[in-house]
């Protein structure tokens, strides 16, 4: 409830900051504001654009929005503990306010309401978070899911300078009402600072640190008199720590991380981008009942670094993007004495899980955007993706590469108070590499059809199809009515396929 | 612009940085290096051991590792830092008032903590003597559940079964249930357990020492309720023809008297459901009386809870091991801790329970497996003193038809 009243408030502040700034925008067109925040070049740069200090340069316009969106994600192959898709209906509101040479103040308040469907072996929420230490029953289910989210920042220009700073916090409680019954509440705080420091007359270099807080409490009940499945804690690969199996049902998970970014980037969005950012995330994992047992720590570490050359000529522009992400994930794991009953003295310790993602893209784009005749915008990227995991006791690993690419082509027009929109693309993926080690096992066992599983989709080839349509149409006062709609079709072979659906409705200002 | 290429190059830099990245080291455990010396059973002359196998549990991971490089009663081994269970099976041989005897051998140590880089451990051997008198053959200790999936109560039964070639007798036959449970460990001072299983509830056969006589590979049943459950649960069983049953009169328990009762010796005989308790057969060297007078436990411990130490002082009577003549150590598959009797009467555990509140464990029990058949053609039942060996877990009860 105290959340509800927080996105109130934030709602009641976007509003406010319409009417004190109502007058300047009231003398812009809408069609044209809309156009900018609809441009697909955004996908292009967005990325560029997280530092607070540099969102000043993000947009030129100022726009609020706020949609209702229904969306539904179904398919046959994935990985186990993240479910097989989602339905919900979400409220989300979002504003840009510019101030051109003096500051800039954004925020989005939103509200999810639905269900994570058939997620397995994994009773907790966030699990790309907190993976691989899920408390799991061989049960599972659909879980029921509300979301808050509120971020929002401020930026401010001081002459060659810009100060920025930003918050996002996300609150989310998931709960199922049948056996297994867990209670998941997960916060998620992050704060960012950054400055920027124009270097010419073109190009800004800026830097940014930020900090992290998250926790989630995990508590999971069986109501059936007659009894209850093994509750196991997870450590990865399957594994399990054998000691805590059983009935041990609360577990807390509290992490905390920080990040530097750096980027260096052109004031009119012409010319060289690049940015380096690092993140460090690091939490525990305790059991909570019947007493504490700190049983595993986890360190992450990520590295992004995103470059890239965009060159614009009266409405041409065209464009190339280098990305490469690396990440790894170190468990760390406690050993106990069992010195009787809910009395474990912690022995040792020991790193006994590591993960490494890599993912290296290149991405061209090439468009047309003119005023008010059709604009049409080509991208197309091309990449290689690598994932290893390993765990120490017993012997396990997993190591899968893909290399995939896509293509997508989309149309806009203004017609009278109208802006169309429409685009198709298409994706690909192919597995280049599928190797997995985990001896020993009994095939029969569901550990093992989990891991299987979980592997048929990591190394599964796919093709995409993505269609979506939007329609932007402006009412008296500079209001207007928009409508969106998104389609992705998945075929990862004739017997297993995917669908995702987006349907949005909103009003802009 | 030198500013600019050169701030432009820092990312670039780094970008290349990432695409050159090694893979990262192998994960790799802390190692103990572990010498066991094995003490061989006192006041044996000219031991020697062969087909030692000992097995290395370590608690946290369960992951086992199994040596057999025995030299000289020492064995040297490389094992991760962690909490370890240790057993032993092996073959012995050894000179006993001027003759050669070969037989079984075993050890058991629980909760040997590996930490730093050495560790030197001794590990006592004891003898194991086969089972070729009373053997607990089964035990059906979770009940049934109705068809409506209510618990039924009064069908838990014991088979007691003569596994020699010569006629037994029942009468004075104890069964007893252990004071401590296998899923609740703590350290109980005094600590018995080397020379007595402590007792929290004893039954024993009535008779006048010859009364009930049990043919070579024929049982006895002791049951709960000795009637036909299945005119009240069509899932449960017909314990009708049991040859005994407990009973108390201030219980709200059913009595039919063609089948003798159980003589109580010590509190109400009530078998956990879940498999928390350990079972043993015993037989009293000087009758009740002494027994009463003469065996009662008084002990204590210190109950910790999250950190927080509660003493606790309590008391019952202990069964001396020189009486025992088998023992079952039973648990839940998830929850076992320790085995609460002397690892040279039992040193395995079985199941039915897979978690402690397993509703898959109703009509299920533990049943010994049969190690040959006979000249005469009666079952030769497997009893190792390991009932994690010796026994079948989960199995449908032998009487339920």
């Amino acid at each position: 409830m105290r959340l509800q009243i927080m996105i109130w408030i934030c709602l009641a502040g976007i509003g406010t900051s319409y009417s004190s700034d109502s007058v300047k925008l009231d003398s812009l067109n809408l069609i044209k504001r809309l156009r900018e925040y609809r441009a697909p070049l955004n996908r292009f740069t967005d990325g560029f654009y997280t530092n607070p200090a540099v969102k000043y340069h993000q947009r030129k316009l100022s726009l609020t929005e706020m949609n209702l969106n229904l969306e539904q994600n179904k398919q046959d192959r994935y990985v186990l503990q993240e479910g097989k898709g989602f339905k919900q209906a979400a409220f989300e509101a979002n504003a840009f306010l510019k101030n051109e040479g003096k500051d800039a103040l954004w925020g989005t308040a939103a509200y999810q309401n639905g269900k994570r469907l058939g997620q397995n072996w994994s009773e907790n929420a966030d699990y790309k978070t907190i993976y691989p230490y899920v408390m799991a029953d061989t049960v599972g289910g659909d879980l029921s899911a509300e979301t808050y989210r509120f971020s929002g920042g401020y930026a401010l220009k001081l002459n060659h300078t810009i100060l920025g700073i930003s918050a996002a916090y996300r609150a989310l409680m998931e709960y199922r009402n049948v056996d297994p019954r867990p209670k998941n509440t997960s916060s998620d705080l992050e704060i960012k600072l950054g400055a920027s420091r124009s270097l010419n007359n073109r190009y800004e270099l800026a830097i940014a640190g930020s900090f992290r807080k998250y926790s989630q409490e995990s508590n999971l009940k069986f109501f059936s008199e007659t009894g209850a499945p093994i509750v196991y804690h997870m450590a990865g690969l399957g594994v399990d720590h054998k000691l805590f199996a059983g009935n041990r049902r609360n577990a807390f998970y509290d992490g905390k991380g920080y990040g530097f970014e750096l980027q260096f980037l052109p004031k009119d969005k012409t010319g060289f981008f690049s940015s380096l950012s690092y993140q460090q995330f690091s939490f525990s994992k305790v059991i909570t009942d019947p007493v504490i047992i700190p049983l595993a720590e986890v360190n992450s570490n990520g590295l992004k670094a995103d470059l890239g050359y965009l060159i614009r000529s009266k409405d041409r522009y065209y464009g190339w993007k280098a990305s490469a992400f690396l990440t790894k994930r170190d468990g760390i794991e406690s050993k106990f004495d069992n010195k009787g009953q809910n009395n474990y003295v912690r022995i040792s310790s020991n790193q006994n899980y590591q993960d490494e993602q890599k993912d290296f893209r290149l991405t061209a784009v090439y468009g047309v955007q003119k005023e008010s005749k059709l604009s049409w915008d080509l991208s197309a990227d091309i990449g290689f993706s690598d994932e290893e995991s390993q765990y120490l006791e017993p012997a396990r690993s997993l190591q899968f590469s893909a290399l995939s690419g896509g293509i997508q082509a989309e149309l806009s027009k203004m017609l009278g108070k109208s802006l169309f929109r429409i685009g198709a693309g298409g994706r690909s993926a192919k597995n280049t590499k599928g190797q997995r080690s985990w001896p020993g096992m009994d095939a029969a066992s569901s550990v093992y059809q989990m891991l299987e599983t979980n592997y048929a989709y990591y190394t599964a080839g796919y093709q995409q199809l993505k269609l979506n349509a939007g329609w932007d149409y402006q009412l008296k006062n500079n209001m207007g009515l928009s409508l969106k709609s998104n389609w992705i079709h998945t075929s990862f072979d004739t017997a297993h396929q995917g669908n995702q659906f987006l349907l949005s409705a909103g009003i802009t200002f | 612009m030198k500013i600019n290429l050169r701030a432009l190059c820092l990312p670039l830099c780094a970008l290349l940085c990432l695409t050159a990245c090694k893979k990262d080291k192998q994960l790799g455990s802390k190692e103990v290096a572990l010498t066991l010396r094995l003490e061989n059973p006192q006041g044996l002359a000219a031991v020697s051991l062969s087909g030692v196998k000992i097995t290395f549990r370590e608690i946290n991971s369960g992951k086992e590792t199994v040596s057999s490089n025995v030299s000289g009663n020492t064995l040297s081994v490389s094992l991760a830092e962690g909490a370890y269970d240790i057993s032993l099976d092996g073959n012995i041989s050894y000179q006993l008032e001027g003759k050669t005897i070969t037989g079984k051998t075993g050890a058991l140590k629980q909760g040997l903590v590996l930490t730093g880089a050495q560790h030197t451990e001794s590990l006592k051997l004891f003898l194991g003597q086969a089972g070729g008198g009373f053997v607990i053959q089964e035990i059906f200790f979770t009940g049934t559940l109705s068809p409506e999936g209510k618990q039924y109560l009064g069908d838990k039964y014991f088979k007691i079964y003569n596994n020699s070639g010569e006629t037994l007798y029942a009468d004075g036959l104890v069964i007893a249930q252990s004071a401590f449970q296998t899923a609740t460990k703590e350290k109980y001072t005094p600590d018995v357990m080397s020379s007595a299983v402590a007792v929290e509830s004893v039954i024993m056969i009535p008779g006048s020492g010859k009364q009930y006589p049990v043919l070579p590979g024929k049982y006895i049943v002791v049951s709960e309720d000795a009637i036909n459950h299945k005119t009240n649960n069509a899932n449960s069983i017909d314990l009708s023809k049991a040859d005994f049953e407990f009973f108390y009169e201030d219980s709200d328990d059913i009595d039919n008297p063609q089948v003798p009762n159980m003589e109580t010796v010590y509190s109400k005989f009530n078998p956990n459901n879940r498999g928390y308790n350990s079972y043993v057969l015993a037989r009293f060297e000087k009758g009740v009386n002494d027994f009463l007078s003469n065996y009662k436990y008084d002990f204590s411990y210190d109950f910790v809870n999250d950190g927080v130490s509660f003493p606790v002082e309590s008391n019952e009577y202990k069964i001396p091991n020189s009486w025992i003549l088998d023992a079952v150590n039973l648990s839940v598959q998830s929850e076992f801790q320790w085995i609460v009797t002397d690892p040279a009467l039992d040193m395995g555990w079985t199941f039915c329970a897979k978690v402690s509140d397993d509703a898959a464990r109703y009509g299920k029990s533990v049943r010994r497996r049969v190690l040959a058949i006979a000249v005469d053609g009666r079952e030769i039942l497997k009893d190792t003193n390991n009932s994690t060996n010796d026994f079948e877990a989960g199995l449908r009860p032998s009487l339920m038809k």
